[in-house]
């Protein structure tokens, strides 16, 4: 069970986080960008991977074997200063079983008659989790993922008990078709892929993975450099969060919307929405439209200081659900906006 | 008329249900809206009470007056207008080829809204300026991206940008709406009608818009720099060089440069002439004036021969003749054709290669391309190798002198005893340890042979015995071929007791000489016309078999010890393949065992799993070896109806196939003793010569026909060859065939070849060339159309060759399958295989109620089965002959029936039934007098097949009597002319028979037949006189091949090259000229037939081998049966 004594604080006041929210911001971009420098050609996902955390959005890296995907959350962990025990990762198998995701029964406790796992090290204790191959959890599991994914909170002897994970990404190598995965899918609102790079940037590729091959075997970690934290993350995620509810204390009683999200801007984040719903089939649920739009808040907060601009509609390129759609809306969406 | 409707539906209802008819509809009207949505109209005219009454119904009402809304009312062109649009829910998106116009009040939304689109890959834009009051400017989008129609839909575009799009021809609603009546709605001619929300029209005028591109100005990004030619170009310097390549391309030309000249002297010592006459050499000196020889291959045929030298080979290089790489190599960098060959071999009287040298600048072993030198030899260097070559002896040759039959040999006089040994239960001494039974000692009781033969036959019985050196075999042959001399020279019958002793001699002369198949074939004839043979006859027949498995390398029954074992037995029974001399041996074994009581036991024991095999694999035995099988098998276990189905079995064997020669028969005989094998070379020599004559005749004489015909000519005389034994001959002519044959696809000649070439290699192979075709090839028939397949079975029909026992119908495949009639029926039984079926189907139609006609035919074709069904089946239907045949009253039904039945009848033995048949057959003739000429045709054909079988039965008396009755039958007969061609063909087959006789009473007819060929006058007959001509050329070529084999050649070569008039107008010319093909078959069936390449001594000789056959087994049977 989790220690709620000794749980890091996250209840920071609006007060408290509008003092350092610029602040932090600079540490958050200055993070991302010092990140993408042990990379080649992965900023994009870095700066995905960084909005969907402040976001507390979950991320799906969709890739083939060897394109860094595992990598990048690795080094996102490091460089993040992650603790051991706020982190968990995992990599699925079709016989992966409940007690090695959210622990193992507590015998003890079932002598006892309550059926209580130990969660210690498990999931529901991270802070921030990977999970590989994720479409490959039996319905065991998935059941238990959506539940943490969707209302945070898992059960313990039939009582829900809140878990701790703020951030959660996954990998994958297909996406799935099977219907009974399609819940899972759902949860995740920007499925990035994570490609081969050798095509473009072979030499840097060489430099690169040489590099990364050497600092594994001297055991060297240049990456941390400790530019921002997971607190940093979580601070930035629940200043927004409050920008978002205010409507008292502004002049005109304006929404998040009218304030942060320009008419024609809004007006383009519709019409490209309805254009690929209505045109391309893209399924976007109401649910997906919601989180796209604090997405969208989050970027734009973070690389332009609060105004949504077209260029945080890119966003939208994310939103497919199958690699086809992947690549149709990576081509699709910048051609409409222009870019 | 005023009418208030409720709401805009009730209106749309009224209109479109026709309550308020189009003509009203159509014309202007007042309207109003009140507020609470009723819809007042004011229109000239009035409605008809049914349509008011239904309005009303409606609720819908009349009005009298506008009331407090006439200050409201504004014109409307239609009733349509008044029709509110209705909202789309969602924005229906425009096909690719849909179109819409944007309507822009904004012209500053003009470039944003077409580059957008074009941003989108869509450029088929064009527009139009709109000026006075309501100026704008119109977009019209073919295919507008969904993505840009919403931009007209957003709520900041209103009045500024609105989009049509066109939902009924020239009618354009905006977009998100609909108008239910939009298919009413008829803008004028040559406008279109733009209708928005707020319900307001605008009729624009057609007139082209402009393309977009016009309005367009594309900026670069950048200012062109054209690029200016320069005038030099540095030479680029690639140096070419070899490298390893994957082929594996045979070498062409060898260089030797070590050791050249001994190479070549070990090559050619060691290779034949063949693979030297593929060779081409040419000697150069290398710098050090050591010989270089350049061995090439030439071009031929087959593959080219692999070489073993020390020395550089190489391949010719992208096809440029005269370039050559080492094997394994290609020139780096690839370079084009004409550019290799211009720069390394331009000369193209050079032969040119390229040698490999290191040029020590890396580690030879890993370099990977290599540096070469380009060298040549003129190509008229080059000469054959077997020219250098000159085979010398040794050792001066050695004059051998002729042999001469000059020795004596001294025998004792040879005196033939007529012992007659009774004891057949004497046991014979177990064979010796080398496996060769010893049946040869002295409790035989025969007085052994003391001639100098005599020691050299004794000397090498046995398997282990020593061959015979070359003298003795010489001493031999000739003491073999003296006595088979005397045997063929011998008048007295086949079967007379005299000849016993020679068939003994010639077995142990043949035995000596290792010819175990002649051996036991003489040893069986030694038995079987031998009433009462000793023991030491059936082991000698034993032993002989037993030593001709041993020499083949097959099973054989005895043990290492010289003994049968019943280990030795199990092993011969068990086997599924068992070679021919296994079941020899077998046969004869059951024979001396049976006979003498040798091994009785062990083949008590053994009975049925013997019974069985030999069943099954008798057919690879000579007839009497199984027959003496059979018949010791029979006296065994006392079974008679075990002997009775052998013997039905055998006779049909013999029914269908005749003897086999090589089985039956001595090689003496077969080639008919010495006389006969001369007269065979003799037949092949002048067949060869014949060949070209024919082929010349077919030229002659193509007409329309198909020049294909010497295609299949060839085909025929490859038949022809094959069958006399000239396996090259026949090779060659099937290859010359297949090139001119098969140039162009064409099933028919493809598929006529193929089934040719079946039958030539079958003959060539040794196998029966009368079974039915492979599966391959008949599926491939079925698979055709009717025209060409009409063709083909056209030729099948005619040709013997292609089919010899099948007759078929080409007409088949016009004839509906459904055809129940008895002649189907009948004929259909030819393909029953199984034996039960064929006797209920059979039987079936024989209980039917047939007419007399019908019952004859059933009867006859019953008769021609019945040798399948047995003798029991035979009978019943041979009781039936006679009465029919006092019933029928057409002559040729009555041959048929008579004819069939003495065959039969003679076939199992009924002795009464064939002097019924004969006799009724001559009473037949002898009503034919004043018969026409079709009557005495079917009959002569109907005599010949008896005279067939009369011969095989021993009754030439009888052939003779009804040679000459129908002889005389013919030429009484009413006929205007000697030289009608009818009468002619049926006294050519007379004459054929007279020839069997040696008598030479047809060669008037012969003459007359020539003399009326090759006058021509058949010809003017036209098509009909055409069929007489070769109907009349088949009968002589079949009559005079009959005579003496120089006369015969003769007349064949004289009428081939004289006789015209064969020509075809069938539809098969384009293959092929069908009568032509009929002739030369005809004389080629009649060249390789035995009574061709056999003096009618042999002829008859073999004729009586058959005939005493068939008597002993029937003989032996009726024995049994007492």
């Amino acid at each position: 069970m989790t220690d709620q004594a000794t749980a890091p604080k996250e209840d920071w006041t609006y007060e408290e986080l509008r003092s350092e929210a610029e602040e932090i911001r600079q540490r958050l971009n200055l993070f991302r960008t010092s990140l993408g420098r042990f990379f080649v050609n992965k900023q994009e996902l870095i700066d995905l991977m960084v909005v969907a955390a402040v976001a507390q959005e979950p991320l799906l890296l969709v890739g083939p074997p060897g394109t860094a995907k595992s990598d990048l959350v690795l080094k996102f962990r490091d460089a993040m200063g992650v603790r051991q025990e706020d982190y968990f990762e995992y990599m699925l198998t079709r016989f992966s079983e409940p007690s090695e995701i959210i622990g193992p029964i507590d015998i003890n406790q079932l002598r006892d008659g309550r059926y209580v796992r130990r969660e210690d090290g498990k999931l529901p204790t991270a802070r921030l989790a990977f999970l590989d191959e994720i479409f490959k959890s039996n319905s065991a599991i998935l059941n238990i993922l959506l539940t943490i994914i969707n209302e945070r909170k898992f059960y313990q002897d039939g009582k829900p008990q809140p878990v701790s994970l703020r951030v959660l990404f996954a990998a994958t190598n297909e996406i799935p078709e099977q219907g009974e995965l399609g819940a899972l899918k759902d949860r995740f609102v920007l499925k990035a892929v994570s490609g081969s790079v050798q095509d473009d940037h072979f030499t840097q590729l060489i430099d690169a993975g040489l590099n990364s091959e050497v600092y594994k075997t001297l055991n060297q970690k240049p990456w941390i450099e400790n530019h921002a934290s997971l607190d940093d993350v979580l601070k930035a995620g629940r200043y927004l969060t409050y920008q978002f509810g205010q409507t008292t204390g502004t002049a005109d009683g304006s929404s998040d919307r009218q304030r942060f999200f320009p008419d024609d801007v809004f007006r383009e984040f519709e019409r490209l929405v309805k254009t690929l719903v209505r045109e391309d089939r893209i399924f976007i649920s109401d649910r997906k439209l919601v989180k796209l739009y604090k997405l969208l808040r989050v970027r734009s907060w973070l690389f332009s200081g609060g105004t949504v601009t077209l260029d945080d509609l890119r966003l939208l390129s994310y939103l497919g659900e199958t690699h086809q759609e992947m690549d149709l809306l990576a081509e699709k969406i910048p051609n409409l906006l222009g870019y | 008329m005023l009418l208030q409707f409720p709401n805009s539906e009730t209106l749309v209802l009224a209109i479109s249900g026709g309550t308020v008819p189009e003509d009203v509809c159509a014309t202007a009207a007042q309207a109003a809206v009140a507020q609470d949505g009723s819809i007042w109209v004011e229109f000239e005219g009035r409605l008809s009470r049914t349509s008011v009454r239904q309005l009303r119904d409606w609720g819908t009402t009349v009005r009298r007056g506008r009331g407090k809304l006439a200050d409201q009312f504004t014109e409307c062109v239609s009733w349509l207008q008044l029709v509110p649009l209705q909202k789309e829910k969602g924005l229906t998106s425009v096909s690719d080829r849909g179109q819409a116009i944007f309507q822009l009040h904004d012209e500053s939304l003009l470039p944003e809204l077409v580059n957008e689109i074009l941003r989108q890959g869509n450029d088929r834009q064009s527009y139009r300026k709109i000026t006075g009051d309501d100026s704008c400017v119109l977009l019209r989008v073919i295919g507008v991206p969904y993505y840009s129609l919403l931009r007209a839909t957003e709520q900041w575009a209103q009045g500024r940008m609105t989009a049509f799009i066109e939902r009924a021809p020239r009618v354009w609603i905006e977009a998100g709406y609909q108008h239910p009546l939009a298919a009413r709605i008829s803008p004028h001619a040559g406008e279109h009608l733009l209708i928005d929300k707020t319900q307001r029209w605008q009729n624009l005028t057609e007139r082209p818009f402009e393309d977009i591109y016009r309005q367009s100005e594309f900026l670069l990004p950048a200012a062109a720099e054209p690029m200016a030619d320069a005038t030099t170009l540095p030479t680029l310097q690639v140096p070419i060089r070899l490298t390893r390549s994957t082929g594996q391309e045979a070498a062409e030309i060898y260089v030797l440069t070590d050791s050249a000249c001994a190479q070549m002297d070990q090559f050619v010592r060691a290779s034949s002439d063949a693979v030297l006459e593929r060779l081409a050499f040419a000697i150069t000196e290398s710098d050090d004036q050591s010989p270089t020889i350049i061995v090439r291959i030439r071009p031929g045929r087959g593959t080219p021969p692999v070489l073993v030298f020390d020395a550089l080979a190489c391949r010719s290089f992208l096809k440029i003749p005269n370039l050559f790489v080492p094997v394994g190599n290609r020139i780096h960098p690839p370079l084009r054709r004409d550019a290799v060959r211009d720069l390394l071999a331009e000369d193209e009287s050079r032969l040119i290669w390229l040698a490999p040298v290191t040029d020590g600048s890396s580690d030879a072993a890993v370099e990977t391309t290599r540096a070469f030198v380009v060298r040549s030899v003129e190509d008229s260097a080059f000469l054959p190798l077997t020219s250098w070559v000159d085979y010398v002896l040794e050792r001066d040759a050695e004059t051998l002198t002729t042999w001469r039959l000059a020795h004596q040999f001294d025998f004792e006089d040879f005196v033939c005893k007529e012992e007659r040994k009774q004891t057949k239960k004497k046991p014979v001494a177990r064979p010796e340890p080398d496996r060769t039974p010893a049946g040869t000692t002295a409790s035989s009781g025969k007085t052994p042979r003391k001639s100098a033969v005599k020691k050299l036959i004794d000397r090498f019985r046995g398997s282990a015995a020593q061959p015979p050196e070359d003298e003795e075999i010489v001493q031999l042959k000739a003491e073999l071929s003296a006595v088979e001399s005397r045997f063929l020279a011998m008048e007295a019958p086949l079967e007379d007791p005299q000849r016993l002793p020679l068939w003994d001699q010639m077995a142990d002369l043949n035995a000596a000489l290792g010819r175990s198949a002649d051996s036991s074939i003489c040893r069986q004839h030694r038995l079987w016309d031998d009433d009462h043979p000793d023991d030491h006859n059936w082991a000698l027949w034993f032993e002989t078999d037993v030593q001709a498995a041993h020499r083949l390398g097959a099973a054989t029954l005895c043990s290492s010890e010289g003994q049968v074992t019943a280990r030795e037995l199990r092993r011969i029974l068990k086997s599924t393949a068992p070679a021919p001399s296994e079941v020899a041996q077998l046969a004869s074994w059951i024979a001396w065992s049976a006979s003498t009581d040798s091994d009785i036991e062990l083949l008590q024991q053994s009975l049925a799993a013997v019974q069985q095999h030999l069943e099954k694999y008798e057919a690879s035995l000579a007839v009497r070896s199984c027959w003496l099988a059979w018949l010791a098998l029979a006296r065994i276990s006392d079974d008679v109806l075990l002997l009775a189905r052998a013997r039905d079995r055998l006779l049909d064997r013999i029914y269908q196939h005749g003897l086999t020669a090589d089985r039956d028969l001595p090689s003496f005989l077969r080639s008919g003793g010495s006389h006969a094998g001369d007269r065979f070379r003799q037949v092949r020599e002048k067949v060869k010569d014949l060949h070209a004559t024919i082929r010349a005749w077919s030229v002659a004489n193509q007409g329309m026909a198909s020049p294909k015909t010497k295609q299949y000519i060839d085909l025929i005389m490859a038949f022809a060859f094959a069958r006399l034994g000239e396996q090259s001959l026949a090779a060659e002519l099937l290859h010359s065939a297949e090139q001119d044959l098969l140039d162009k696809p064409d099933f028919v000649h493809h598929w006529l070849y193929d089934a040719y070439r079946y039958r030539i290699e079958a003959v060539l192979a040794g196998r029966p060339a009368d079974g039915p075709f492979p599966e391959s090839l008949l599926t491939r028939l079925e698979q055709i159309e009717r025209i060409d397949r009409y063709k083909v079975d056209r030729l099948r029909q005619h040709s013997s060759i292609l089919e010899p026992v099948e007759k078929l119908n080409p007409y088949h495949k016009w004839i509906s399958r459904d055809d129940e009639s008895l002649a189907t029926r009948l004929g259909n039984l030819f393909s029953v295989s199984s034996r039960s079926e064929l006797a209920d189907r059979l039987q079936a139609i024989l209980g039917e109620k047939l007419s007399t006609d019908d019952r004859a035919r059933a009867v006859t074709i019953g008769l021609e089965l019945s040798t399948r069904l047995g003798e029991q089946f035979a009978a019943g239907l041979l009781s039936e002959v006679v009465p029919l045949d006092r019933k029928l009253k057409d002559p040729v039904a009555r041959a048929n029936l008579l004819e069939k039945g003495l065959q039969i009848a003679a076939h199992y033995d009924h002795a009464a039934a064939v002097q019924d048949c004969f006799s009724r057959m001559t009473a037949l003739l002898d009503q034919q007098t004043d018969a026409e000429v079709a009557t005495l045709q079917a009959l002569e054909s109907l005599l010949s097949r008896s005279f067939v079988t009369l011969r095989k039965m021993g009754m030439r008396d009888e052939i003779a009597f009804l040679l000459e009755a129908m002889t005389r039958l013919v030429r009484d007969s009413r006929q205007e002319a000697d030289s009608d061609p009818e009468r002619l063909r049926i006294l050519l087959q007379l004459a054929g028979g007279w020839f069997y006789f040696s008598q030479d009473r047809g060669w008037k007819d012969i003459d007359d037949a020539r003399q009326l060929l090759l006058s021509g006058r058949l010809m003017e007959e036209g098509h009909v006189g055409t069929k007489k001509q070769t109907e009349l050329a088949i009968a002589y070529l079949s009559a005079v091949s009959q005579a003496p084999l120089d006369e015969a050649v003769d007349r064949i070569n004289d009428l081939f090259c004289s006789l015209e008039g064969i020509r075809d107008g069938a539809t098969v010319n384009s293959h092929y000229s069908l009568k032509q093909l009929d002739i030369v078959e005809a004389l080629v069936q009649t060249i390789v037939s035995d009574s061709f390449t056999m003096d009618s001594h042999s002829q008859r000789w073999l004729d009586d081998e058959e005939f005493l056959i068939r008597r002993r087994i029937h003989r032996d049977m009726r024995n049994m049966m007492d």
